[in-house]
């Protein structure tokens, strides 16, 4: 059985097509909504690395649904398509939602970009994703699409103009409109859209969010970071207003706008295989190969906090601040600068000491309070001196 | 008309001498401040040209300096790249001591358009990284064959140069992409 429907897929695909999308059973069969393109799920149950080729030089695509929400499996199979795909001939579309979690760019810095206070013992997970640009807040109101092509067919503005051009055709009075900035604005004035990319030497990456029904309140509340004296080199965030599509129009919600994205890629691309979208478990490393290791090291503390670029924190008043530096995402030095008739030299130094090297966190900024709250002169005597602490 | 001729002659010289002095101060304005300029322009494209004459590039667009004939040598982006990605908002080094592979992705280069890797031009060892990249990354679009070097290496083997492109090779190159 399985003989036959290789058979089958060869001869549809064609003589010079090698990627094998039509294996598998049909677990997901879902209608999608009749534009040009009727869009039917499949679930993709073996693959391997494209190996096609073209001699008609006609541009190939196929769409991806990503069956799993969290946000590392997804960012992991971003990495896998990225390191192990030839994209020569076709072009990847992975549309894919996340459970909430905030997503910082590459070389950001998470504690100045989210509010952990919020984040930390809540769902919320931090992920540090590859490509650059700004902060983002994502949940299952947020839809992400990720456009593979070659480097030579790397476009953003062209990725933009499908989704738009997609969601138009169906709801005809959104009114959306792609920045130079690569953003897209709801109505001119909100943004539902951000642009990142990844670039490599063969294979190129555009992702975008589109926010259809988000929780804005969570999205505003984790994102709110107010001056907490962190200073910093790293890439900082552009914030915008925001909307979502599904308050112009309720129809627009997750399914429905993939079938709709979908149908519009296949209409600017010969579909590789059937117009369909394509479920996909990004987890599988059976059909991903090597997956998993690109999913640790997105999970590592290494990576999402260690990463950050240096940067300096600072607290304090008249009497006492603490200015701590940290590099990689541990505590490279401590400089505490306080005034007081006490000589607390040894206990400062000593509790610095123990500061140096560890991970910075949240609980950094009680230790940092613990100091201050622990060389807080009790008594003011007539002479007063500065005393420096430095390591 | 005889007056009339006067006048017209009397004029004459008066033109002849205005005009002289007009030619002298443009004369006096342009020719040294030209001259300087022509001179400095001579200098930094020789200067540019002995630099791309020692260099090795890859497709990649990266270039490859020798120190000597030694192993070491420093590796930075072409103009070509700094034009293509933008205005650069952060460099990401490796690390020094790091053993890294030729082709390998040891480092990301930020721009306000897209995160693009930087591949390894052949394999050895990291000795030194431009640190100034961390507080200036723009000095890697304003001197990407200079001042904006990345970081510096030592080959496992001097002869893997070899096989990078020369300028020729390499403008070729760029001329088989427009």
């Amino acid at each position: 059985m399985k003989f036959l429907v290789k058979l089958l897929s060869f001869l549809t695909l064609g003589p010079h097509s090698n990627y094998l999308c039509m294996l598998g059973c049909y677990t997901h069969c879902r209608m999608g909504v009749k534009a040009n393109i009727v869009t039917r799920r499949k679930y993709l149950t073996t693959g391997r690395a494209f190996s096609n080729t073209s001699v008609d030089n006609i541009i190939k695509g196929i769409v991806y649904h990503s069956a799993s929400t969290d946000v590392f499996h997804n960012l992991a199979f971003e990495d896998w398509v990225y390191n192990n795909l030839d994209l020569t001939h076709s072009d990847v579309l992975l549309l894919w939602c996340n459970s909430p979690c905030v997503v910082v760019g590459r070389h950001q810095n998470p504690w100045a970009e989210c509010n952990h206070r919020v984040v930390e013992g809540s769902k919320v997970k931090v992920a540090r994703r590859r490509s650059g640009g700004g902060t983002v807040y994502h949940d299952r109101g947020n839809l992400n699409c990720s456009f593979f092509t070659s480097r030579e067919r790397y476009n953003r503005q062209k990725n933009l103009k499908t989704i738009i051009s997609g969601v138009k055709r169906r709801w005809p009075l959104v009114d959306l409109e792609a920045t130079c900035r690569d953003d897209i604005m709801l109505n001119k004035d909100f943004k539902i859209s951000g642009s990142a990319s990844r670039l490599g030497r063969d294979i190129a990456y555009h992702h975008c969010t589109l926010l259809h029904s988000c929780n804005k309140d969570m999205l505003l509340e984790v994102l709110n970071v107010k001056s907490n004296g962190i200073t910093h080199k790293a890439t900082a965030s552009v914030p915008s207003p925001v909307k979502n599509l599904g308050d112009m129009d309720a129809r627009v919600y997750h399914e429905s706008l993939i079938q709709t994205i979908a149908d519009q890629f296949y209409t600017e691309r010969e579909p590789l295989g059937k117009p369909v979208i394509y479920d996909v478990d990004p987890s599988d490393a059976q059909i991903w190969p090597g997956v998993h290791s690109y999913r640790e090291e997105l999970q590592s503390w290494k990576w999402v906090y260690g990463k950050t670029p240096p940067f300096s924190i600072q607290r304090g008043d008249d009497t006492l601040s603490v200015l701590i530096h940290v590099s990689q995402g541990n505590i490279s030095g401590v400089i505490v600068r306080y005034v007081s008739d006490e000589i607390l030299i040894n206990s400062i130094q000593q509790l610095c000491a123990s500061l140096k090297g560890s991970r910075f966190c949240t609980r950094t900024h009680t230790t940092n309070n613990a100091v201050w709250r622990f060389a807080k002169p009790t008594k003011v005597y007539s002479e007063n001196y500065e005393v420096y602490s430095e390591l | 008309m005889a007056g009339a001729i006067r006048g017209v002659c009397r004029l004459q010289p008066f033109i002849k001498t205005f005009s002289l002095i007009s030619q002298q101060k443009v004369t006096a304005f342009t020719k040294p401040c030209n001259y300087q300029y022509q001179n400095a322009c001579r200098s930094f494209t020789s200067q540019m040209n002995k630099l791309l004459s020692e260099m090795r590039f890859t497709e990649e667009h990266e270039w490859v300096r020798q120190e000597g004939s030694t192993p070491h040598v420093t590796v930075g982006i072409t103009d070509y790249a700094q034009d293509s990605l933008g205005d650069i908002v952060f460099v990401e080094l490796p690390e020094v001591g790091s053993q890294v592979v030729e082709k390998d992705s040891i480092g990301a280069i930020e721009s306000v358009k897209a995160v693009s890797d930087v591949y390894c031009p052949a394999s050895g060892t990291v000795t030194e990284v431009n640190t100034e990249l961390e507080s200036t990354p723009e000095v890697v679009n304003t001197s990407p064959l200079e001042d904006g070097w990345l970081f510096k290496m030592e080959l496992a083997d001097v002869s893997s140069l070899d096989t990078l492109l020369t300028e020729k090779e390499y403008k070729d190159y760029l001329h088989g992409l427009e």
